[in-house]
Formats: C-alpha cells, structure tokens, sequence
C-alpha cells in the first residue's frame, strides 16, 4: 500500500510551556489498535530526542510510548493526526524554524505472516516547519 | 434464485486515497457515489468508514441507514476485522475471537447491513459459535477468499466442507479476484523498479510468479535470483508479497465456489483507457458469473491506491462500472 499521507502533517508544529509539539498522521488504509503503534525515532535538527520524554496524545487521552502496547482496545481513526508532545522547554519557540525527522512502525494486527509475525510497515519522513 | 443478474455497487475502500488526504466525509462521499451513479450496492469496511467502530452507537446507526435511504443505495457488506494480534503479548483466544466479530456483527445488524465479510483467520470454531446470532439478526456471515486463498486451498476446502455440512443460508463466501488473475499488475513492477529492482530480476520474478510451484518453493526461487543477479536481499525480500498478494488460479475454479458466493470482490488495480484491466480476465469472470446465474452483489474494489498517492478512486470505481455494465449486457 502506498503512502496517500505524509506521516509528519503539514504546518504542525507548536511551541508551548513544557516543551513543544507536532501531528503525526497514520499511514493506513484503517483504524487501528493503539497497540499496533510505535514510534521508533524522533529528531529535532539533527538530534535525537529521547523518546521517554515524548507524550502520544489521542481521542483526547495522553500516553507515555511505553503504554501505547497496553491500549488494544483503543483506536486510532483513519481520519485523525495524533499529537507527539516532546517535554523539552526552551528548544523551539514561535517563529522559528525546525527540522522535525520521525520514523514510525505500525503493526497490521490482522495479518498474520508467521506464527508469532505480523505484516509491519515503516513511515519516515523528514520536514521543516515554522512553530506557531 | 432468481436469474436477474448480478447488482454492481462499489465498496468504500475504492475511495481510500480520498479519504485517507480528508478530501471527504461519510456523509460527502456516499452523495457523490450516488451523485456519479457508482451503486446502488454500497460496502464499507467498519474500521475505515466508522469513528466508533467496532461498537457503533444507535444514532450513528440511524444516520447512516437514513443517508443511503436518502439516495436509493442499499447496503451489500459490512467488512469486519480480527485484529488477532492487538495484544504483543500473545494472539487472541477462540473465544476473544468470538467477541469480537459478535460486537461487530451487532454493528453489522444496527447499520443495516444484510452480510458482514469475516476472514477465514475467523476459524470453524468461532464461525459455528456465531451462527446463531447471525440467523436471529438475518445477516450472513461470509469468508472473504482473497489471494492466496483460492478454491483448493486447504483452510478454504475444509471452510467448504463446514458449510456444506453446516447447510444455512446465513453462512457463505465472498469470492475476491485476486486470486485469479493473469498478470501483476504493472503498477506493482514500476514501484520495485523505484526501490531499485533490475529488470533481469523483474523478468526472473515474473517467470516464477507464473509457475504452479507451491509459495515456499517460489520463495526460495527468488532469493536465488536475486542472489544470481547480485541484488540487495532486501529488495528480494519486499518481492516475496508479489507470490501472495496476487494468485493466478484458472477463473473456472469460482465454478464449485459460486454456489456459496453470497458477495463478490470486484478486485481490479486499473481499468485502461480501452476500459480493460490488463492483470484480471473480466470478460472471463463476468460471463462464468451470467453462465452460472450469480445474483448477488458485486462490488468494485479498486486497489491501485498501493501503487499511487492520487486521489483518482472515484474516476477509477466509473471506468469499473462502465466496463462491468458493457461486458454483462454482452
């Protein structure tokens, strides 16, 4: 299946408080479990960012990365972008331009491709935005 | 049953692209389905279409029955999922199984829907446990045979043997074109050439793809080509799809299926500018349908958004139909 979205959504990052943020969209042609989610690497010009300091915002829950395995019960909509929150004060302010690199596996938890093995397909993408 | 031909209707998946970029709503692509005449059979795979999914409130419900009433489209098929491994720690059990397609057959019966499409990862256990709602609710559970499950198939054979035996009308198949076709579709070929695939490859691949060797055979068969033609494993091994996602049994293997078929797949990847999909016989298919009196539903499911980004499903789900009404007048 190929990429109809960009996995980064366009003129979606922010700056705030703790930190800054900006939407992901999900590459697939359905809805799917939280748990089939994972996002594997985050960079902001060129430096890694910590994933345990990113917060996964959706259906108007937030989660930790590492939580996102427990949440099978709860769907991510075709039609909708999550919110990655990245809790680093200071590193992006409004105006400003940034490089934003995010790389995300999604799990399709009904096809089966091994006793243990599911279909699994990597985005990345790689964009700069001017933060609001 | 009534020899009246088959009813043409287009399922939402066709409209992916559209859908997936936010050009549209629910509400805004079933107008324009109906507006361009692409029914009246309507099908939507609940995880896609549905914001609630798989639990669909009743206003929800209500709203959606009173849309397609709104503009004559009849409901053909729900499609419903099994997402067996949701957990990572461990595959769904027989009866979570259950669960999950009874909750989405509830969805099924509020929305209207006369069939809801089960894979056959669904298993005889959890099928058989099923039927009685689906008989109380009139809703037919249908096994989607999609490549590689084609007629001979084992799981499929002993899937035909459950029904036979089982004998209600409330259980059947849903044939899908991608297991008889005869060619990959070239769109196919154009994005492993992207990803860097020589073409000596390609032709070896072709080859292979075309034999009646067994999936593990061609497997090994490709890695050994890529091998001989000194080409990125990798590259080889996102070739490996093209064994399963696309089978070439002979059309006349839908004959001892059809008796079951209570929907049909209308799979295609592009219909040309002659109004002909290279990779699938529809003259073939079509007129097996009319010599063997299919009446059910067909819906167009075009899948070519695998290869491109652009939102053409609806001038692609037209040229279906076109082609579909021209080769079933003959």
């Amino acid at each position: 299946m190929g990429a109809a979205v960009k996995l980064i959504r366009d003129d979606s990052l922010m700056a705030g408080q703790d930190g800054y943020s900006f939407e992901v969209n999900l590459n697939w042609y359905r809805s799917l479990p939280l748990s089939s989610v994972e996002v594997l690497k985050l960079a902001l010009d060129g430096q890694v960012v910590p994933l345990d300091q990113v917060r996964f915002a959706i259906n108007g829950h937030e989660y930790g990365l590492v939580e996102l395995p427990e949440r099978y019960e709860e769907f991510w909509f075709v039609q909708d972008s999550a919110v990655l929150k990245v809790l680093q004060p200071g590193k992006v302010k409004a105006g400003e331009a940034h490089q934003l690199d995010a790389e995300m596996s999604l799990r399709y938890p009904y096809i089966q491709i091994g006793p243990d093995r599911f279909l699994t397909n990597i985005s990345r993408c790689s964009d700069t935005q001017t933060a609001k | 049953m009534s020899n009246t031909g088959p009813t043409l209707g287009v399922t939402l998946f066709s409209l992916t692209n559209e859908w997936q970029q936010r050009l549209y709503t629910l509400e805004s692509m079933i107008t324009k389905v109906a507006e361009l005449g692409l029914g009246p059979a309507i099908e939507v795979v609940g995880f896609q279409s549905f914001r609630s999914y798989p639990d669909i409130p009743d206003d929800e419900a209500r709203q959606f029955r009173g849309l397609l009433d709104r503009y004559g489209l009849v409901p053909s098929c729900l499609g419903a999922n099994i997402d067996i491994g949701r957990r990572r720690d461990r595959l769904m059990t027989d009866d979570e199984i259950y669960d999950y397609v009874r909750r989405q057959l509830v969805s099924t019966q509020k929305l209207g829907f006369p069939l809801v499409r089960v894979p056959l990862s669904v298993g005889t256990h959890a099928l058989e446990k099923l039927l009685p709602l689906a008989e109380l609710f009139k809703i037919v559970l249908a096994v989607e045979l999609h490549s590689p499950l084609n007629a001979h198939h084992p799981e499929v054979v002993a899937m035909k043997a459950l029904i036979e035996k089982l004998q209600s009308p409330y259980l059947g198949f849903i044939p899908d074109f991608s297991t008889t076709m005869v060619a990959v579709p070239e769109g196919y070929w154009n994005g492993l050439r992207r990803a860097g695939a020589p073409e000596n490859l390609i032709d070896a691949a072709k080859a292979i793809w075309h034999t009646d060797d067994p999936i593990p055979a061609k497997f090994a068969a490709l890695a050994e080509a890529a091998k001989r033609f000194n080409v990125d494993p990798a590259i080889a091994g996102q070739m490996n799809n093209v064994m399963t996602m696309f089978g070439h049994a002979p059309v006349e293997n839908w004959i001892e299926i059809l008796p079951y078929a209570r929907h049909i797949h209308g799979k295609y990847y592009e219909v040309n500018a002659d109004g002909v999909e290279p990779s699938i016989p529809y003259a073939e298919i079509m007129a097996l349908l009319k010599r063997q009196g299919y009446s059910g539903t067909i819906s167009a499911e075009w899948e070519g958004q695998a290869f491109t980004e652009e939102p053409i499903g609806f001038q692609q789900v037209a040229a279906w139909n076109a082609m579909c009404k021209r080769l079933l007048a003959n």
